[in-house]
């Protein structure tokens, strides 16, 4: 009650301050705001793997490590530095940029594969190599889904959620954990 | 035990003391189990609460890991709603009554509560584990999915599942209390019987040992324990004092016999006069009226002057602390009697007199042969130099009194021989003897004749102490005698001598058993005559009461083997001084010359030396005199 009456009168008091901060800060809010999304999504990203299991055959080509490849410019920038190098059921994990044209090589190395929405014309062929492989494919395009993604960012309700395509991902052998299933705003089952 | 002895114990002591064994033992069992039962219910029912506190915060943990285990994607994912919905999960639990979920860095995701329990307190879970604030349990545990760490959960619980079951615990705790204490005290009391019926059987028996004095009794063993030793003591002890008491018993009763069958007077008297034990002689020779004496004083058994002598000699005895000898007159069914008393102190062990003892024997017998003895002697000895002494005058006398006859004869005129010498020689016969009758010689000469006949009288009495009687003795009825005695006694009455039979009345009071005895007859007529002369002599000294007239009782008795013959008067009576020298030579109370005091000295002879009887003589001053004589019945002439 007390804060309540003191923000009031704050208002009150100081309305020209209040609206100079308001505008002073805006487009450095705005771009927090994209910065701070960011940093949820490579959050999200890096618990999606703490959620998820991979089929054996998903390591085959390089055992030891647990790669995260980022197709196009990374948005996450020194996001993942903290977990980098840290180990996923005993894997190092690397974070690999791939190039707009990426190989299938390349692309089937990685256990989990993430294009940012600005890139959404290289969706459809990633997709497209990576057909039948257990590598989980995240993007923040609204259609990812619907293009054959398995996890897609969306916002509800000014926070950043995901829905999750369970039955795409069970085709490879990629295995969600029910509690994450829970915190999607939508599940595609299979029959 | 001492009443300060008492004062210092404490008062549960002294309420236990108050109660009787049995009451005693069960007071201690129940205590003890109770005490007992107590501790061990409360360390039970502690190890209980800390168990089931171990176990709640055990639960309560498993409860934080399985909401951490499913709000970890909720964490992950930042979603309050799935969040939400995973802590009002909890809803089923009763204990645990709000839930937060913090994210990593600390903001809290959401939060549930019951909706009874108060506002949830700001937790910063900057810890871990399990905490217990204003009695409530609280758990933070970490989040964590594959080691990374999304925040933590902390549930709130209340103890109230504790506090039913710490207040479930105190009931069953109770009620088993209760419930042991309950059969405590139905074992107990029925098993008591077991240790208690030997000790109430043994208390049985000495009440009616010590109640009634019945050491013949003895107790059972029943068991072979300390009780059955005790049982055996004290039969052991039983028959040490049975014995003892028989030994004293016995040594008592031969006392006992002793002390009633001396002829002594025995008795006991505690220091202030009550009597405390007496022998049968006591009740015998001196009772009285009551046959009860213990317990009772002189001064309410005997007449007053007699209780004071009594306590007198008590009293030096106590005084001087030695033992006193001394003889004691004390009264009689027969009159007074004399006693040797020896008294003496008895002390305890302590050295204290407790009671005097006396021992008293009757001498009077002996005293009275120790009389008649002396008296006997004293009339030998006299007796003897007085017949010696008249048989050495009776001859000078002889010559005197014959002397004296001779002058008479020869100056009378009647004899011619006298007549011849007085012509021859010239003088006148007549004129002689009217010369002698003038000069009075011849009355001087008839005074010598009657002087010497009376001496000559004397002599021959005195010659009765030593000459047995030449009379024949002969068998006669006593009575007669008197009879004839009292005749002739009435016929001689003497003015001069103031006595008269015809103013006397004589009693006579003869039993018809007297058996004739063997005497001599003159002689026991003049010792008759010379006691009724004596009786009739004492009246004239005596002046009668009004309607009181001089009685001679003439009292005649057999006694054993005696003949018993009283005389007795109403006269004056004779004093102790004088009874003592009555029967003595000489010794008379008439004036000069009107007795010549051997009367009843001779009289005192012809019984006890010609007859082998006695004579004694008793009397009371002023109640007159009783002349005793007995004679034997059978020849001891």
């Amino acid at each position: 009650m007390n804060i309540t009456s003191y923000s009031i009168l704050r208002l009150l008091v100081k309305p020209l301050l209040c609206l100079v901060l308001l505008v002073v800060f805006m487009p450095v809010s705005g771009s927090c705001e994209s910065l701070h999304d960011d940093k949820i999504k490579a959050g999200f990203t890096y618990r999606f793997i703490l959620f998820s299991q991979w089929p054996d055959k998903a390591f085959t080509a390089n055992p030891s490590k647990f790669i995260i490849g980022i197709v196009g410019k990374s948005p996450f920038n020194g996001f993942f530095d903290q977990v980098l190098g840290s180990s996923v059921d005993g894997r190092e994990l690397v974070i690999r940029n791939i190039a707009d044209n990426p190989s299938a090589d390349d692309l089937r190395e990685c256990q989990v594969v993430f294009i940012h929405d600005s890139y959404v014309s290289a969706i459809k062929p990633v997709l497209q190599e990576l057909a039948g492989a257990p590598v989980l494919t995240i993007s923040d395009a609204p259609d990812f889904l619907e293009e054959g993604g398995m996890i897609a960012f969306l916002y509800r309700r000014n926070r950043i959620r995901f829905m999750i395509h369970k039955q795409r991902a069970n085709l490879v052998g990629l295995r969600f954990r029910a509690q994450m299933l829970k915190m999607a705003t939508k599940v595609v089952e299979g029959k | 035990m001492s009443e300060q002895q008492r004062a210092g114990q404490p008062l549960y002591y002294r309420f236990l003391n108050r109660l009787s064994v049995r009451n005693k033992i069960v007071a201690v069992c129940l205590i003890a189990s109770f005490f007992a039962m107590t501790l061990a219910s409360s360390l039970f029912v502690y190890y209980q609460y800390s168990a089931f506190q171990g176990w709640l915060i055990q639960n309560l943990t498993s409860q934080a890991e399985i909401i951490a285990r499913n709000s970890s994607a909720a964490l992950a994912f930042d979603d309050p709603e799935g969040a939400e919905v995973i802590l009002e999960s909890l809803q089923a639990v009763d204990s645990i009554t709000g839930a937060v979920l913090f994210r990593q860095d600390g903001t809290v995701l959401t939060k549930w509560q019951r909706d009874e329990s108060g506002e949830m307190p700001e937790l910063v879970p900057d810890w871990q584990g399990d905490r217990n604030v204003a009695g409530e349990i609280f758990i933070s545990l970490p989040v964590v999915e594959k080691q990374m760490v999304f925040g933590s959960i902390v549930l709130r619980s209340n103890q109230q599942e504790l506090v039913v079951f710490l207040g479930n615990s105190l009931v069953t705790m109770v009620v088993m209390l209760f419930l042991a204490v309950l059969v405590t005290l139905l074992l107990s009391t029925k098993l008591l019987g077991i240790i208690l019926e030997p000790v109430a059987h043994l208390a049985r028996v000495m009440k009616q040992v010590s109640g009634r004095q019945e050491y013949s009794l003895r107790a059972l063993r029943y068991s072979n324990d300390e009780i059955g030793d005790l049982t055996d003591f004290f039969n052991d002890m039983l028959t040490q004092v049975e014995n003892r008491d028989r030994q004293i018993r016995e040594r008592e009763e031969l006392l006992q016999a002793i002390i009633n069958n001396t002829n002594s007077v025995i008795f006991l008297k505690d220091l202030s006069g009550g009597y405390l034990m007496v022998n049968r002689r006591f009740k015998e020779v001196l009772l009285l009226k009551q046959q009860e004496v213990v317990g009772y004083m002189d001064g309410d058994l005997f007449p007053a002057d007699i209780a004071g002598s009594l306590k007198a000699m008590d009293q030096q005895v106590m005084d001087s602390g030695l033992l006193v000898d001394a003889e004691e007159v004390l009264p009689h069914h027969d009159g007074p009697h004399t006693y040797i008393s020896a008294k003496f102190l008895l002390f305890d062990s302590g050295g204290k007199p407790y009671a005097l003892c006396g021992i008293s024997t009757d001498i009077t017998k002996r005293k009275q042969i120790e009389e008649v003895m002396m008296q006997t002697e004293k009339m030998m000895s006299v007796g003897g130099l007085a017949a010696g002494m008249a048989h050495e005058i009776n001859n000078p006398l002889g010559i005197m009194i014959q002397a004296v006859q001779n002058i008479k004869r020869r100056v009378s005129s009647d004899l011619p021989a006298n007549q011849n010498v007085a012509d021859e020689l010239g003088v006148a016969l007549s004129g002689v003897q009217d010369y002698l009758e003038k000069r009075m010689v011849l009355s001087m000469l008839d005074d010598i004749y009657g002087a010497g006949m009376r001496a000559a009288r004397i002599v021959a009495n005195m010659l009765q102490f030593s000459r047995r009687s030449e009379s024949a003795s002969q068998y006669a009825l006593v009575t007669d005698l008197i009879d004839q005695t009292v005749e002739l006694a009435a016929n001689d009455y003497d003015l001069k001598k103031k006595y008269d039979f015809r103013h006397i009345s004589i009693i006579r009071e003869y039993d018809p058993a007297v058996q004739e005895v063997k005497l001599v007859v003159t002689e026991f007529e003049q010792v008759i005559l010379n006691l009724l002369k004596n009786a009739a002599q004492a009246f004239a000294d005596k002046e009668m009461a009004e309607g009181e007239v001089p009685t001679i009782t003439l009292r005649v008795l057999p006694d054993g083997d005696y003949t018993r013959i009283e005389v007795v008067d109403n006269g004056p009576g004779i004093s102790p001084e004088v009874r003592k020298r009555v029967f003595e030579p000489f010794f008379t109370t008439k004036p000069v010359g009107s007795g010549t005091g051997l009367g009843l000295s001779v009289s005192y002879m012809i019984i006890t030396n010609n007859h082998s009887g006695t004579m004694e003589v008793e009397s009371v001053p002023g109640d007159g005199a009783v002349f005793i004589i007995r004679l034997p019945n059978s020849d001891g002439v």
